[in-house]
């Protein structure tokens, strides 16, 4: 599959983060293409879970940008960047954990609904038509991940496993053209990657591109086209699955001389 | 015309949505509020009917409160200040300035709202405790201007002489009719609010107080949300100010005490966070108790104390939080821990 000639959705340049003398990430270049799911590995503390929150507006680079079709996200609010098209899951869940499954991916359509208070105090047809398509969307994708059954649950109530899950579909409920998922596979069993895994190919067939953060190896091989490689914040490789799996820069980094 | 058939069209359709959607909830509200439209009838008492008043008074900053602290989960210990505003504003309108009680009204609404948007802004940089500490000095700082401006206030002597209400050529006077026009408030902004937390407005200060960083990785604008979950809050409160002030015709420094904000957050927290009949029930458990307990004034202060901290450690869910009274039937106290009052600081 040749990415270079199709379309850069996603572009970081030279993205650099300090921490006090920490260099979390230094001078990191990467492009998301359409159609494309990217995946990120590395050691423990190599600054992965930083380059996500640097790219969703957690924080701001020390230095460098990051771009959307063209345009600099950079700096911006994680709400503007959320509503550029970047919706992120998170490596410890962060689930709105006493509210409802439905809720939480009520939620996640927040984005889409535009009323005005007016609208809601007096549930003008604007809002009831957005009321219901948001209950709508967020039914379709609870049952995208398959936990439509939980829809009245508490969050906390899930199992580990399906709040894994439920992170997802709230952030696919906000119509996302990158979804960035930090670690998605952790803590999860065979079965239940197996299930991640054909949620994942199924959201690139919805049009999604997506930038994974993972750990389980398998996984990232299965499904990612180009896998990109850090260690101690800089780049050491980027390629195919077949090629990164060759390369001895990332066995060194994985294994050590 | 068509304004007309669209407002038709709108109040079948909030018929069609209790009717369907919410129906034993609204039906036990409006049986509720028809029993106590029938209180008057049966209850003779003045004093009892007054009682009821300071509930109704109480129920509405409590309603008020619940958005921002049940809700948002934003620590507003300044309720009280907000009341001061409004009282304030009716007072002097009406007594000073002969403007008329409709406008004084609409101002004792405007300003409190005013008010609270400053109070907002806080919020966008410091939460928890220490917004709590921003809040209960807000409050104090208008009591202490209310206190100490007298070419304004007439500080401590108070304002006396405010007349009652009048809409519309109708002077509302006298406890009874002062209770059916509180109960008309009170319903009208349990309706409100019932109208804005089932909406993704309820939604997005719901997501805020679970989990800020989340809320705003979904797109939600937690900041302005959280300054208009202020603004919204002190809707309630100049309402109930207004009303008080032209129901007790005085007004002074020593009734807007920080002891107001602590009550009207006790009752959000007996009642249940986010809950709005809670609201209600917390304020009218607290205010009873309180008149129970008139004869042992002294130890008034001790028991708002000791009965907060008895709730945040055995009912920190409220009698009507989410799956509270239910859940503590069920698991017994076990779990008590979980309790929706304080937020756990996690890592990103």
């Amino acid at each position: 599959m040749n990415s270079l000639n199709r379309k850069v959705v996603l572009q970081g340049i030279k993205v650099t983060k300090h921490f006090g003398g920490v260099r979390a990430l230094q001078s990191l270049d990467f492009e998301l293409h359409e159609g494309e799911i990217l995946g990120l590995i590395g050691p423990n503390g190599s600054g992965k879970t930083t380059l996500f929150n640097v790219i969703s507006g957690i924080f701001p680079p020390t230095s460098g940008d990051v771009l959307v079709e063209g345009e600099s996200i950079c700096g911006l609010p994680s709400h503007v960047v959320a509503a550029h098209g970047l919706l992120r899951s998170f490596q410890n869940l962060r689930l709105f954990k006493r509210l409802p499954v439905l809720t939480n991916v009520k939620i996640g359509a927040h984005l889409g609904v535009k009323t005005a208070l007016f609208d809601t105090l007096t549930r003008s047809p604007v809002f009831r038509r957005l009321e219901r398509e948001t209950g709508e969307k967020a039914l379709r994708w609870l049952a995208f991940v398959g936990l439509q059954h939980r829809a009245n649950e508490l969050a906390r109530n899930l199992p580990y496993g399906e709040q894994k899950l439920l992170e997802i579909a709230r952030a696919l409920a906000g119509n996302p053209k990158v979804l960035l998922l930090d670690e998605p596979a952790a803590g999860l069993n065979p079965p239940e990657v197996a299930a991640l895994a054909d949620v994942v190919r199924r959201i690139r067939e919805e049009g999604i591109m997506i930038f994974i953060v993972e750990h389980n190896m398998r996984l990232v091989m299965d499904i990612c086209d180009r896998v990109i490689v850090i260690n101690f914040g800089e780049k050491v490789a980027e390629g195919t699955p077949a090629q990164i799996q060759q390369n001895p820069a990332v066995q060194e980094a994985y294994l050590g001389t | 015309m068509t304004i007309l058939t669209g407002l038709v069209d709108r109040a079948r359709h909030l018929l069609d949505v209790f009717s369907r959607r919410a129906w034993f909830s609204t039906a036990s509200s409006l049986a509720l509020l028809g029993v106590l439209a029938l209180v008057p009838v049966f209850v003779k008492n003045e004093y009892y009917i007054r009682v009821l008043n300071t509930v109704l008074t109480y129920s509405m900053l409590t309603l008020g409160l619940n958005i921002v602290l049940g809700y948002t989960g934003e620590f507003h210990f300044g309720q009280a200040a907000l009341y001061a505003i409004g009282a304030y504003t009716t007072a002097l309108l009406t007594t000073r300035w002969g403007v008329s009680f409709p406008l004084a009204f609409l101002a004792s609404i405007v300003l409190p709202v005013a008010a609270s948007l400053l109070l907002g802004f806080p919020s966008l940089r410091i939460r928890g405790d220490y917004l709590s500490l921003v809040t209960f000095a807000f409050g104090e700082i208008v009591r202490v201007v209310a206190n100490s401006w007298v070419q304004l206030t007439r500080g401590p002597m108070g304002i006396p002489g405010i007349p009652p209400a009048r809409f519309l050529g109708f002077t509302i006077k006298g406890n009874v009719p002062y209770y059916y026009y509180g109960l008309a408030l009170t319903a009208l902004i349990y309706l409100g609010c019932y109208l804005i937390v089932n909406s993704h407005f309820g939604r997005a200060f719901l997501a805020i107080r679970e989990d800020e960083t989340a809320a705003g990785a979904v797109g939600i604008n937690t900041g302005r949300y959280k300054v208009l979950a202020f603004a919204i809050s002190a809707l309630p409160a100049g309402i109930a100010g207004s009303y008080m002030a032209s129901y007790l015709s005085f007004v002074g420094p020593t009734n807007f005490t920080a002891d107001i904000s602590i009550l009207a957050a006790e009752a959000v927290i007996l009642g249940g966070m986010a809950s709005l009949p809670g609201s209600i029930l917390g304020s009218a458990i607290l205010v009873i108790a309180l008149e129970i307990l008139r004869p042992i004034a002294q130890f008034r202060k001790a028991f708002i104390g000791v009965t907060l901290i008895s709730l945040l450690l055995f009912l920190p869910q409220g009698l009507l939080g989410a799956g509270s009274l239910r859940a503590l039937l069920a698991k017994g106290i076990r779990d008590r821990g979980t309790g929706s009052w304080r937020h756990d600081q996690e890592q990103i």
